[in-house]
């Protein structure tokens, strides 16, 4: 695996950054399609969940039981209502917010222990060893049970949520930098700054770290998505978010009981998954072909 | 374009075939249903049993397998809840510490070895002994010595006067083993021969499923059944898509959620009886604002139960009593006591106690689901007077150790009564001693403690069910707990099986069911 | 290559003690012990004390991963702190159902996967193009215990096609399959939409390539050129889904295990973990560990079988 990662992981190596970067990688997501699609559906839910106190019709949190599970194209919730009668298109709305926080946050929690460990791991041949070790460790240890430990632990609260799902992806944002890393160092402009004398830490984060982005960008984006989905698995071990938050896999996973009684309590929340996961991962991949197209294996 | 359509679509498809489903239920070809005639029955569980040892275990999916396999000296009658003898034929009482109990004679365990007292000794001494770690030693707390005078006499000694001896001679845990079967292997993972019971254990595949088979010499009249194999299915809505499909034949502890469904099924018949565990909202005593009457009693206004019962398609009923209906020790008096939900009283009770304005608290709450069912909906309801409920939710284990070390402030909590008596609940949950084990509210009143003794160590009947109403009443009125909904339990069986006798404690006994 | 097996084999010695010793210190963190739950809500303080004795959990921390690993080093794992049951036994039961499910869900990714790819790249922009790379995204992006139970709905509950429950591991035999198949697919969808993906992309960057187009001048059928050339070569990184997703399907097979009332060992390791029984944790997650070291280990000598370019250390 490692070997495998190290001949396709190569990054596309520029020192001078365009000023146009971000124009130019536009351009390239807007000619391609899927790609296209995924960044406007995300664009639209991240609308969606910063305007969600304006557009939302309703409290999500508000109970009525007297209109419980009321049918979706009920007069006054479009979308039905669940189990305690609160609006289910509320609480769609205001779910965006924390789906997008749980993933936002549990990969940013990855990535920056992830990178770090990549970073030193790869430029510190002293550390590498004990450094793939202990993410070799991190690898086999199932993913699951890590998260079943740790929340159950510190409780089935969202940080703690996001923390367990964020450490999932350590081990592989580890990996992903190391062998970025472990090619760069051996480049000229590398050897020429560590020959006129620069500190260790300015060519780790000045030189070799930007080079990484493209990388760990891409992977990020995916990892959003799978993100999403672990936090609906940990909804449904009854270890994700509390109650009464509207967190869509803890929607869906709570909402599984009722699948014959009233269906969109599961069905809705798991289709708005399936919508943003899927924007996310075809974002990644327009991404991935637009800035690195040397990872598509790698990952 | 074109793609977008194609995901569109096939999103539909799902849709339809789902949307389908809950409206249809057209009766097509079945899978796998075993022929009617056949005389086994299938049970699922969405847990596994622990083990096979009544006195090793002490939990309810075990229970269900110990009461195939073994019998208890007495029982309780499942319609009238009176205790009668069963393996025992008649008992006296010299004085209140001496209980002089006569066996019945002729009965044979299973693996051919004769009941005796020297079985009844030897079980219970086994209990007793602190190394065998007995979950529920407490049972047998009170009992000093035992003596067997003949094969058929057992004289019990206790250390003060045991007022439920005869209830807890009825509990599961002290069903009787065989002495040869418990020396010679481990009963607890194969329970072959072990008890005197109907049926004998079979096979156990953990994780999966255990059988038990007829025992053709059973005392009381061969059962009908040939085999029982109890299957575990961790998901609900599985297991009950199961009982649908005559994958199992029953299948009890339903949610409401399914409740409606199952009723609607013209091959699944469901029984609902008042029965007796109960949901509550404790308080920690020792935490403050919670020491206070006011607050509590504000709290307890506060929480509309007519409201949420009404969302448990008839698997709840109310009573304002700690002791609800179906335990010994209720009468309807407590109906009276209690305080109802009435928000403007709350308001004001909250006034009075200091708190305009309400306050922050937490509330702990284990994560299986008819606590998180409630917790939202206890949550919006203080929100209504202004107090701020956070959710602390855990997982069982840390659950347990979480109130039993007093961390929490208020907490949702749950009493299934194997025994049907009052006392059951009073000596475990509000008796001093108790704290830092089952008395998660850390109810600590002399009074109180005074009272509960007496209702543990009373032996006229007649005096200890006026001490279980006057303690019922003081909690009740003390707000010790506010008793949420006590549950109907239910039992759905496939209509050719018959004759399975279900008790108001989730508890059913197989001897005498049969399918046609 | 033998000696990098071997290297790679005692590499594993190091992982799986740190596994083990993370496992310790996790189980004796959270809070809980298996005492309490065995005593239940109704236990005294000194019926749980009683039973902690029993365990050994009364003794301090140290003594008790020493006792536990130095058994490991014996080759004995245990017995469960709750059933008393030795934890190999255990395990023996329940492995054989997990590992075949997850086998028969990777061999059934793999089959829809490439199959789905191939058309797809060959045929593209077809309606089926279309249409298989639509529930391929679908595929990956539902949850898990949701497909599942609209698996089961469809198929068990309102067609009655298929039997919920009653998995063997049999799946050779008809019953066995006809239990195996929608436990599988659940499993297995992710998989197979991600290898759809991946093989439809990685054919269609090949056969525009330079030997392909060499092969297609030469003369060869469009067939023998994608099913020789182009394929031979997308298959690398199909593998490295298989063998990734393989670890994953182990360890994540618990929802699909709970789901379908399969008694495999993901369940076993949540009500462990659930139980606090320790033994059982620990072995269930060494077992799981190991199966995903070897199998990346053999999915690394499968790369250097199929592409000679990669050598090794």
């Amino acid at each position: 695996m490692e070997e495998i990662a190290k001949q396709t992981g190569l990054s596309k190596v520029s020192t001078h950054k365009s000023k146009n970067q971000i124009f130019e990688l536009l351009k390239s997501i807007k000619r391609n399609k899927r790609a296209c699609i995924g960044l406007v559906i995300v664009a639209a839910v991240i609308l969606i969940a910063l305007l969600a106190p304006i557009i939302s019709p309703c409290d999500p949190y508000k109970q009525d039981l007297n209109i419980r599970l009321a049918e979706i194209g009920t007069k006054g919730h479009i979308l039905g209502t669940d189990e305690y009668g609160r609006d289910m298109l509320s609480r769609l709305i205001y779910g965006t917010r924390l789906s997008l926080l749980v993933g936002f946050f549990s990969v940013v929690f990855g990535l920056a222990f992830g990178v770090i460990l990549g970073l030193l791991s790869g430029y510190y041949s002293a550390l590498d060893t004990l450094i793939m070790r202990v993410v070799d460790v991190l690898l086999a240890f199932p993913g699951v049970l890590l998260a079943l430990a740790i929340v159950s632990a510190l409780g089935p609260g969202l940080v703690n949520v996001i923390i367990a799902i964020g450490i999932w992806s350590i081990p592989t944002v580890a990996r992903v930098v190391r062998s970025t890393v472990l090619y760069i160092k051996e480049l000229d402009y590398v050897t020429a700054a560590k020959s006129i004398g620069e500190s260790d830490s300015y060519i780790l984060f000045k030189e070799i770290l930007p080079n990484c982005t493209s990388s760990v960008i891409v992977y990020a984006t995916m990892r959003l998505a799978t993100a999403i989905l672990s936090a609906s698995t940990l909804s449904f071990l009854g270890l994700g978010a509390q109650p009464p938050l509207s967190e869509w896999g803890a929607m869906a996973a709570t909402g599984r009981n009722y699948i014959y009684q009233a269906p969109h309590l599961t069905l809705l929340p798991g289709f708005a998954i399936i919508l943003v996961v899927y924007a996310f991962n075809s974002l990644g991949d327009g991404l991935r072909d637009a800035l690195d197209p040397n990872l598509k294996n790698a990952i | 374009m074109k793609k977008i359509l194609a995901g569109f679509i096939s999103i539909l498809l799902v849709c339809t075939s789902i949307a389908g489903c809950s409206s249809s239920n057209k009766a097509s070809k079945e899978i796998n249903e075993p022929s009617a005639k056949e005389q086994k029955l299938t049970y699922v569980s969405m847990t596994d049993a622990v083990g096979t040892s009544p006195i090793l275990t002490n939990d309810s999916a075990s229970s269900n397998v110990i009461r195939g396999i073994y019998e208890t000296l007495f029982m309780k009658d499942p319609k009238t809840g009176e205790i009668k003898p069963l393996l025992a034929d008649s008992y006296e009482n010299p004085d209140d510490n001496t209980w002089i109990i006569k066996l019945k004679k002729n009965i044979k365990f299973q693996d051919g070895t004769p009941f005796n007292s020297e079985a009844v000794k030897y079980t219970f001494e086994k209990i007793m002994d602190p190394k065998t770690a007995s979950p529920r030693a407490s049972l047998l707390k009170s009992v000093d010595k035992i003596e067997t005078p003949d094969d058929y006499t057992v004289i019990l000694h206790t250390k003060e006067p045991y007022g439920i001896m005869l209830t807890a001679l009825a509990h599961d845990n002290l069903s009787i083993v065989s002495p040869k079967a418990d020396k010679a292997g481990d009963i607890n993972k194969n329970a072959k021969g072990a008890g005197t019971g109907p049926y004998v254990f079979s096979e156990w595949v953990p994780g999966d499923h255990l059988t038990l088979v007829k025992n053709p010499d059973y005392w009381n009249g061969a059962p009908k059944i040939e085999s029982i194999t109890f299957k575990v299915v961790p998901e609900m809505s599985t297991a009950v898509s199961m009982l649908e499909s005559g994958e199992a034949d029953f299948l009890n502890a339903i949610p409401p959620e399914h409740i409606e469904r199952l009723k609607d099924n013209k091959d699944i018949s469901v029984t609902l009886i008042k029965g007796n565990p109960t949901f509550y909202v404790g308080f920690n005593f020792e935490k403050k604002p919670f020491d206070n009457l006011k607050v509590r009693q504000a709290i307890s206004y506060a929480i509309n139960k007519d409201s949420y019962i009404s969302t448990l398609n008839g698997l709840g009923y109310k009573s304002n009593g700690i002791i609800g209906p179906k335990l010994i020790g209720y009468d309807a008096e407590i109906e009276k006591h209690g305080y109802d939900y009435d928000i403007a009283k709350a308001k004001q009770t909250l006034a009075e106690a200091g708190y305009p304005n309400g306050f922050k608290t937490t509330l702990t709450v284990a994560n299986t689901d008819a606590y998180m069912k409630i917790a939202p909906f206890v949550q919006a309801q203080l929100k209504e007077i202004g107090i701020t409920v956070d959710l602390n939710v855990l997982d069982w284990a840390s659950y347990i150790a979480y109130s039993k070390a007093g961390k929490q402030d208020i907490y949702l909590g749950g009493w299934a009564n194997a025994t049907g008596d009052g006392e059951e609940l009073l000596y475990p949950q509000f008796y001093s001693k108790s704290i830092g084990a089952s008395n998660y509210s850390r109810y600590n009143k002399p009074d109180m403690d005074a009272l509960i003794l007496k209702c543990r160590t009373t032996v006229d009947q007649n005096e200890r069910l006026k001490n279980l109403r006057q303690a019922n009443i003081a909690l009740t009125d003390d707000v010790a707990w506010i008793p949420l909904y006590d549950s109907n339990v239910t039992l759905a069986v496939r209509k050719n099986v018959k004759g399975i006798v279900f008790e108001p404690n989730n508890e059913f006994r197989l001897n005498n069911a049969y399918k046609e | 290559m033998f000696n990098y097996i071997i290297k790679r084999l005692l590499q594993l010695i190091p992982v799986l003690f740190g596994v083990s010793v993370i496992v310790f210190l996790m189980i004796y963190l959270i809070p809980g012990d298996a005492a309490e739950i065995i005593g239940g809500p109704t236990a005294t303080a000194e019926e749980v004390e009683n039973i902690r004795v029993k365990l050994g959990l009364d003794r301090p921390m140290y003594e008790q991963y020493i006792k536990y690993i130095s058994g490991v080093l014996r080759g004995e794992l245990g017995y469960s702190f709750q059933t008393g049951q030795s934890v190999s036994e255990a395990i023996k039961i329940r492995y054989g159902n997990t590992f075949s499910l997850a086998v028969f869900s990777a061999i059934i990714a793999a089959i829809i996967g490439v199959g789905a790819g191939v058309i797809a790249a060959v045929k593209q922009n077809s309606w089926f193009d279309y249409l298989s790379m639509s529930v391929a995204t679908f595929g990956i992006s539902a949850p898990t215990f949701w497909i599942g139970l609209l698996l089961i709905v469809v198929f068990c509950v309102k067609l009655k096609w298929l039997p919920i429950s009653g998995f063997s591991s049999q799946f050779w035999t008809k019953d066995g399959l006809t239990h195996m198949i929608l436990p599988s697919i659940t499993l297995g969808f992710s998989s197979a939409a991600m290898i759809a993906r991946m093989t439809r992309s990685s054919i269609l960057e090949i056969i525009h390539q330079d030997y392909v187009e060499t092969a297609r001048a030469k003369g060869l059928s469009e067939r023998v050129v994608i099913l020789k050339h182009a394929l031979k070569n997308a298959l690398i990184p199909v593998i490295t889904v298989i063998g990734v997703n393989f670890g994953g399907l182990l360890g994540g097979a618990v929802v699909v295990e709970s789901v379908f009332a399969i008694n495999g060992i993901g369940r076993l390791m949540v009500q462990s973990i659930n139980a606090r029984d320790f033994p059982m944790v620990q072995g269930t997650v060494l077992v799981v560990a190991t199966t995903f070291v070897i199998i990346n280990l053999l999915t690394d000598i499968i790369y250097a079988v199929i592409d000679p370019r990669i050598s090794y250390k």
